[in-house]
């Protein structure tokens, strides 16, 4: 190439989506920075807003100026194959009990859900018709974007990633290693095995919207006692010596019908549910102190034994379940790492924005980029 | 979960209409048919014949519930699936 021509040098452009489940968001990520994240309840002022979002990404792609037939390749957060799978499972295992939640969410699934991949493919295509989608459209998984989106915004090229939420296809909780631009994921805790669906439990139970009020149970605990603290370890979950647990379904309602505790819940602790507008009360702070002392001996447990296991020094936490910022404190004062991070579903609040490179990007397709050939190594 | 709202898509009301109505009574008695008639009677037989992929069971035995995912598992984030 002869001096004093410059090639207009190709910038890898990825937009993270995140939508129909809650918080829809999206991101953009040019040559490995997150130039642009918004979440579309901020555009359509409607809560939790799980529709597809159109206007975050056109937000997002304004802040760069450019359109959507600029960017390399889209990436979904999850794979809903999976949790369909997961759905139908869950019902096997289950029926005849069930019919409540089958009836609600089949519907749904079997007319728009289960095709998300055609649906994402033909509203980007009447964004941008040139382009062939089906080879630019990716799906990570659930763990896969929560543990990005710590990993990679962190300041360390070597870490081991805990990733603890409800639920996204199968994992609740994960571990993984990353190094450099590249996450292996270790091992899994799957559904219905879940802390963050634990801790949702005793949130619906003590009257809070799960997915919302987890941190009002959070701030509620250091006005109780965690008298259930055992009860909850002798009913409830099957805890291991390396903070693996398992829950005992017969106390709970998320896989067959649309609570998330059911009666024998409520006698194990001798109260019912409190309605979201009834007085709180010292034994619901009490059961909220019980659920955040159980939570926080899970996840020293967890961390602990990957510790060992490791010997990873740095530590990024993800998930639902690592917003919970005094578990956080306690993890930090074990010692066990010495340096950690904790990064919910990324800066602005959703996993899309990290679903990048985890496992290595096939180069653009060759259409519409010229000789742009380049591999997308994110680094930060 | 398989059944949060925002997986049943509740809050969302029209006005309930005659053929909405029906059409709602249609989509039960179908979901009713599939559940009963195909998914009940599979996930039984799947049960006794001792399948447990949700592994409902506490194992005391068992040291860990962790489940490993080996180097071959990894994800391809080109499939939905």
């Amino acid at each position: 190439m002869s001096r004093g021509y410059k090639t207009p040098r190709h910038r890898m452009r990825i937009l993270g989506i995140s939508a129909f489940y809650h918080d829809s968001a999206a991101a953009l990520i040019e040559d490995g920075r997150i130039v642009a994240a918004a979440q579309e309840e901020r555009f359509t002022r409607k809560k939790y807003d799980s529709s597809y979002p159109a206007n975050a990404i056109a937000y997002c792609l304004a802040e760069l100026g450019i359109q959507l037939a600029d960017v390399d390749y889209v990436a979904f957060y999850d794979k809903p194959f999976l949790k369909f799978t997961r759905l139908l499972e869950t019902y096997l295992a289950f029926a005849p009990k069930g019919f409540a939640s089958f009836r609600t969410a089949m519907p749904l699934w079997l007319k728009d859900k289960l095709f998300q991949r055609k649906k994402l493919d033909q509203t980007l295509r009447a964004a941008a018709p040139d382009f062939d989608w089906r080879r630019r459209l990716l799906f990570s998984e659930h763990h896969l974007s929560h543990a990005a989106s710590a990993f990679f915004p962190s300041p360390f090229d070597h870490a081991v990633i805990l990733t603890m939420d409800g639920v996204g296809e199968w994992a609740t909780t994960s571990a993984a290693l990353g190094d450099g631009n590249r996450i292996t994921m270790l091992k899994e805790i799957h559904f219905p095995h879940s802390l963050g669906l634990l801790y949702s439990a005793f949130t619906d139970f003590t009257g809070f919207r799960v997915n919302s009020g987890e941190y009002k149970v959070m701030g509620l605990a250091p006005y109780g006692e965690p008298r259930f603290a055992q009860v909850i370890l002798d009913h409830l979950i099957d805890l291991k010596e390396d903070g693996s647990i398992r829950l005992d379904q017969r106390h709970f309602d998320y896989c067959t019908g649309l609570r998330m505790t059911n009666d024998s819940f409520a006698a194990l602790f001798g109260v019912p549910a409190r309605k979201p507008e009834d007085p709180l009360k010292p034994v619901h702070m009490d059961l909220a102190a019980s659920i955040q002392r159980v939570t926080e001996e899970v996840i020293l447990r967890l961390t602990r034994t990957l510790a060992a296991e490791t010997g990873a020094r740095s530590l990024c936490l993800a998930g639902g379940v690592a917003l919970n910022c005094v578990a956080n404190g306690k993890v930090l004062r074990d010692g066990r790492f010495t340096r950690s991070t904790a990064c919910r579903e990324a800066i602005s609040g959703r996993p899309s924005m990290t679903t990048r490179s985890a496992v290595g990007l096939p180069p653009p397709a060759p259409a519409s980029r010229g000789s742009a050939r380049r591999s997308c190594s994110i680094r930060r | 979960m398989t059944g949060s709202l925002s997986e049943s898509g509740m809050g969302e009301r029209s006005p309930a209409t005659f053929p909405s109505r029906l059409s709602k009574i249609c989509t039960v008695i179908v979901m009713a048919i599939l559940f009963f008639a195909i998914v009940t009677p599979v996930g039984i037989v799947m049960r006794l014949t001792g399948r447990d992929r949700l592994r409902l069971r506490f194992e005391p035995a068992e040291p860990s519930y962790w489940v490993p995912r080996s180097p071959h598992r990894q994800a391809s984030i080109a499939r939905p699936v």
